[in-house]
């Protein structure tokens, strides 16, 4: 279960509209980096993650995620909420605009609505930790290019915090990896799948 | 007072809210990696102390932050402006809930400081801090 605040984790204020960036910020809310993704692929592959430190870390990580979707959908909110007609159709929002008016709904920049295969639940520890290695630095990356993209400093300061936690969540994605080792067997990594095969555990070094 | 002057030190303290609510978070991440360190246990029973202090003022002075931690007793003002995603720019405090509620019982609108209700309780999950 979860509880709501009626906070955002970093505050937004953001007073210019510009449709141009809201186009290339979307992507982090429905694309392939996103945060939808992020928090999907977390909160889905802790049920049969065998070890609490990790089952912990993606619970939180991916509440954190949520958050997360709701700082990028109030970026988008915020710089699309007082344009006129005529910046809608100048800047090429008008392509988003005409389906969902100024309502905020989750699509990559190239407007491929979001997907349930941007993430993966491979049911293995190691081959579900390097995905979310994998993904926090290609979400990194995305924001490293948006702030490449976006002048406006109030939206550059929300970006940058964004992007600093792509590199904490990083590093504690590699603690869990590395938690995950030393309860393996040293010699063969890939004996076992500690998620499946039950005897796993009784033969990890825990 | 005007609306000025109350979003500015509404954002002010909502920011050091969200500063010790960042460490906080960032140090219960930590935790989940590191259980049985004795140094980010102590850091975290010092900020959860400074979160919960901190969000009683805030709902003291601003309204609740949670649906449950919203005070009942002088209506509910869970559905008061501002929600987190709305600006001062966007979403002026400077209309007063009388005014929208035109017409309605408005007996349950003294203490608001525009839309925002005064006076909320804490969360009785965070602890039961009541003032």
């Amino acid at each position: 279960m979860w509880k709501y605040e009626k906070k955002l984790q970093y505050p937004i204020n953001i007073k210019k509209p510009d449709a141009k960036a809201a186009q290339v910020i979307i992507s982090q809310l429905g694309g392939p980096d996103g945060e939808l993704g992020a928090s999907l692929r977390y909160l889905s592959q802790r049920y049969t993650m065998p070890y609490d430190e990790i089952v912990a870390t993606l619970t939180d990580i991916g509440t954190e995620e949520l958050a997360h979707v709701e700082m990028i959908s109030a970026i988008v909110y915020q710089l699309t909420k007082d344009l006129t007609v005529d910046e809608i159709k100048r800047s090429g929002f008008d392509t988003y605009f005409v389906d969902h008016t100024t309502g905020i709904y989750p699509i990559a920049a190239s407007g491929v609505p979001f997907r349930a295969d941007y993430f993966g639940v491979k049911g293995d520890v190691f081959a579900d930790i390097h995905e979310d290695l994998a993904a926090e630095q290609k979400a990194r990356v995305t924001y490293d290019n948006i702030l490449r993209l976006v002048d406006d400093p109030d939206v550059k300061d929300a970006i940058r915090f964004l992007r600093e936690r792509e590199i904490v969540h990083y590093q504690r994605f590699g603690e869990a990896l590395r938690i995950a080792q030393e309860r393996s067997d040293y010699k063969n990594f890939y004996g076992w799948n500690p998620e499946f095969d039950k005897n796993a555990r009784k033969n990890s070094f825990r | 007072m005007n609306a000025v002057n109350i979003s500015m030190s509404r954002e002010k303290l909502l920011k050091k809210l969200q500063s010790h609510a960042l460490a906080l978070h960032e140090t219960a991440l930590f935790l989940d990696t590191h259980p049985h360190s004795k140094s980010a246990l102590r850091y975290f029973a010092k900020m959860k102390e400074a979160v919960i202090l901190l969000t009683a003022e805030y709902e003291e002075k601003y309204g609740p932050l949670e649906a449950f931690s919203a005070n009942a007793e002088n209506g509910w003002g869970w559905i008061d402006a501002p929600w987190p995603w709305q600006n001062e720019d966007s979403f002026p405090v400077k209309l007063p809930a009388s005014n929208i509620n035109a017409g309605c019982d408005t007996s349950t609108d003294t203490g608001n400081i525009g839309s925002v209700r005064r006076g909320a309780p804490l969360h009785a999950m965070r602890g039961g801090r009541r003032k």
